[in-house]
C-alpha cells in the first residue's frame, strides 16, 4: 500500500468478529443512542392495533425486524439520539439531526426502506439539496453511506 | 479430575440460548479458498445456507502463565484476505464455521423447537461432523491436523423481569454479586457487568465468565447475557483426547453455572439434581 493511499484511507467501525451466532446488542459496550433505540423498539413492539386511536395496525413484525437489522448495521457509529416511532399503517420511522443535516428513514410495513436527506439553512430547509431514495433490504450496508453523510464525513 | 462434579445438575428450562464447540489447530497449509466450496458440497444436504464472515483471531490459553493484556489485533497481510465460512441448516439451529485453523459447531435455540437438546445429544453430532471434517482434510491432503486448543462456550439469556427486575437485584441472579452496602450512599446500579476468570482443574485451561447487560435483537428483550467459555488444550489431537477434554470441560461449566447462579433462578429454570 502506498503512503498516499494510507493517508487517504478512512477507518469506519465494524463489529469485532466472534463465534457467537445469536444476535444481541451489548448494553455495556454499545453507544448510548443504540441503548435508547433498543429500549424504544422494545416498547414499540408491544403496541397493538389502534395504538394511535385512528385504527392503525400494530407495527408489522417484518418492519421491526428490518429496523433491528438496520440499527445493528450502524450500531458502532457515535450518533446523536435517534428519534424512533411507529408510523400509521404498520411501519416505523427513525430520524437523526446532526448540526445542519437531517436524515429520516422509514421502514414500510412490507420491510422496504425509504430515506430522506435534508440540509437546513438559517432560513429553513434547503429544498434544492434534498434527496430521497430507497435502500434494498438485501443491501442494508448502504445505510452506512447515509450515516457518513449525516456525520459530515 | 480432582474437582469432580458433585451431582449432574439438569435444568428443564435452562436459559441457554447457544452453545459453541470450537476446535483450533495449526493452519492447514493446503487450505485455500476453493476448499470452502468443496467442503460445503459434502455437507450441503444438512447445511444448505452459507455466509462469508471475517475470520476469528486466536488466544491460546496457558494456565501456567498470566493472560496477556487484551489489545487490538491488526492483521496486515499481503496475500488473500483470510476467510471464515458459515454453513447452517434450514431452521437455523445448527452452524458449522470453518477457517484454515478452526472448526466450530454452534447450536442455537430455534424459533420453532426452543428446547435445549443438552450436551449428551449435541456431542454425537459434534463428533460426527468433526470426523467428517478430518476425513475431508485427509482426502484432500490439506495437511495434518495438529490441535492447539479446544473451547466450549455456553451463552445464557437471563431475561430482565423474570425473577429480577433491575440491576439493584442482580444479587438475586448471581451468587458472586453481593449488591450495594446497606445504608450506603450508592443508588441502585444503572447497569453492571461481571467478568471473572478461573483456572480449570488439572491444568485443563481456564474458564472465563462474563455477565453483561444486553438486548436480544430478535425481540428487543433486555437480558443479562451470561457467557461461560472454557478454553484449553487436550492431551493430544487424538479424537479420544479431544472429547475427553470436551466432556470434562462441559461438566465443569455446567456445575460452575449452578455455583454462579442463585437458587431463586434455579427454581425458575426448573433445576433437578441427577446423580
Amino acid at each position: 500500500m502506498s503512503q498516499g493511499a494510507l493517508t487517504q484511507a478512512k477507518l469506519y467501525p465494524t463489529a469485532v468478529p466472534d463465534a457467537q451466532w445469536s444476535d444481541v446488542t451489548s448494553l455495556w459496550r454499545s453507544q448510548v443512542w443504540v441503548e435508547d433505540a433498543r429500549r424504544t423498539l422494545g416498547r414499540i413492539s408491544t403496541l397493538r392495533q389502534n395504538w394511535d386511536g385512528q385504527g392503525s395496525p400494530a407495527p408489522e413484525r417484518v418492519a421491526l425486524e428490518v429496523m433491528n437489522r438496520l440499527i445493528k448495521e450502524i450500531d458502532a457509529y457515535d450518533l446523536p439520539t435517534a428519534h424512533i416511532g411507529p408510523v400509521s399503517g404498520g411501519g416505523l420511522g427513525v430520524e437523526w439531526r446532526n448540526r445542519d443535516r437531517d436524515l429520516s428513514l422509514e421502514v414500510l410495513p412490507d420491510g422496504s426502506i425509504e430515506f430522506l436527506k435534508a440540509q437546513r439553512t438559517p432560513s429553513g430547509i434547503d429544498l434544492d439539496h434534498m434527496e430521497d431514495g430507497e435502500i434494498r433490504v438485501d443491501r442494508l450496508g448502504e445505510v452506512r453511506a447515509l450515516i457518513r453523510w449525516l456525520l459530515g464525513n | 479430575m480432582n474437582n469432580a462434579p458433585r451431582t449432574h445438575s439438569h435444568f428443564e428450562r435452562p436459559p441457554v440460548i447457544e452453545t459453541v464447540f470450537d476446535i483450533q489447530f495449526h493452519p492447514l497449509q493446503g487450505w485455500e479458498i476453493p476448499f470452502f466450496g468443496l467442503f460445503w458440497a459434502t455437507i450441503r444436504d444438512r447445511y444448505p445456507k452459507f455466509k462469508v464472515v471475517p475470520p476469528l483471531g486466536t488466544q491460546i490459553e496457558d494456565a501456567s502463565k498470566p493472560l496477556p493484556p487484551l489489545g487490538v489485533l491488526v492483521n496486515l497481510s499481503a496475500g488473500l484476505p483470510p476467510t471464515r465460512c458459515w454453513f447452517f441448516n434450514e431452521p437455523e439451529t445448527q452452524l458449522i464455521q470453518v477457517q484454515s485453523d478452526r472448526f466450530i459447531l454452534n447450536w442455537k435455540r430455534g424459533l420453532i423447537d426452543a428446547r435445549y437438546p443438552h450436551y449428551e445429544n449435541i456431542r454425537p453430532l459434534l463428533e460426527r461432523e468433526w470426523q467428517h471434517f478430518c476425513e475431508f482434510v485427509g482426502t484432500n491432503t490439506l495437511g495434518k491436523i495438529e490441535i492447539r486448543q479446544c473451547e466450549i462456550t455456553y451463552i445464557n439469556h437471563i431475561d430482565v423481569g423474570i425473577g429480577w427486575k433491575d440491576y439493584g437485584e442482580l444479587d438475586a441472579v448471581l451468587t458472586v454479586w453481593s449488591g450495594n452496602k446497606p445504608g450506603g450512599i450508592l443508588p441502585t446500579p444503572d447497569k453492571a457487568s461481571v467478568a471473572i476468570r478461573y483456572r480449570l482443574p488439572d491444568s485443563m485451561g481456564r474458564l472465563h465468565v462474563l455477565a453483561e447487560p444486553a438486548v436480544r435483537n430478535e425481540d428487543n428483550q433486555e437480558i443479562l447475557q451470561l457467557t461461560m467459555i472454557a478454553r484449553g488444550a487436550p492431551a493430544s489431537s487424538e479424537l479420544k483426547n479431544v472429547f475427553d477434554w470436551f466432556d470434562h470441560a462441559q461438566g465443569f461449566v455446567r456445575e460452575a453455572f449452578v455455583d454462579l447462579t442463585t437458587e431463586r433462578m434455579h427454581a425458575i429454570w426448573e433445576m433437578k439434581d441427577q446423580s
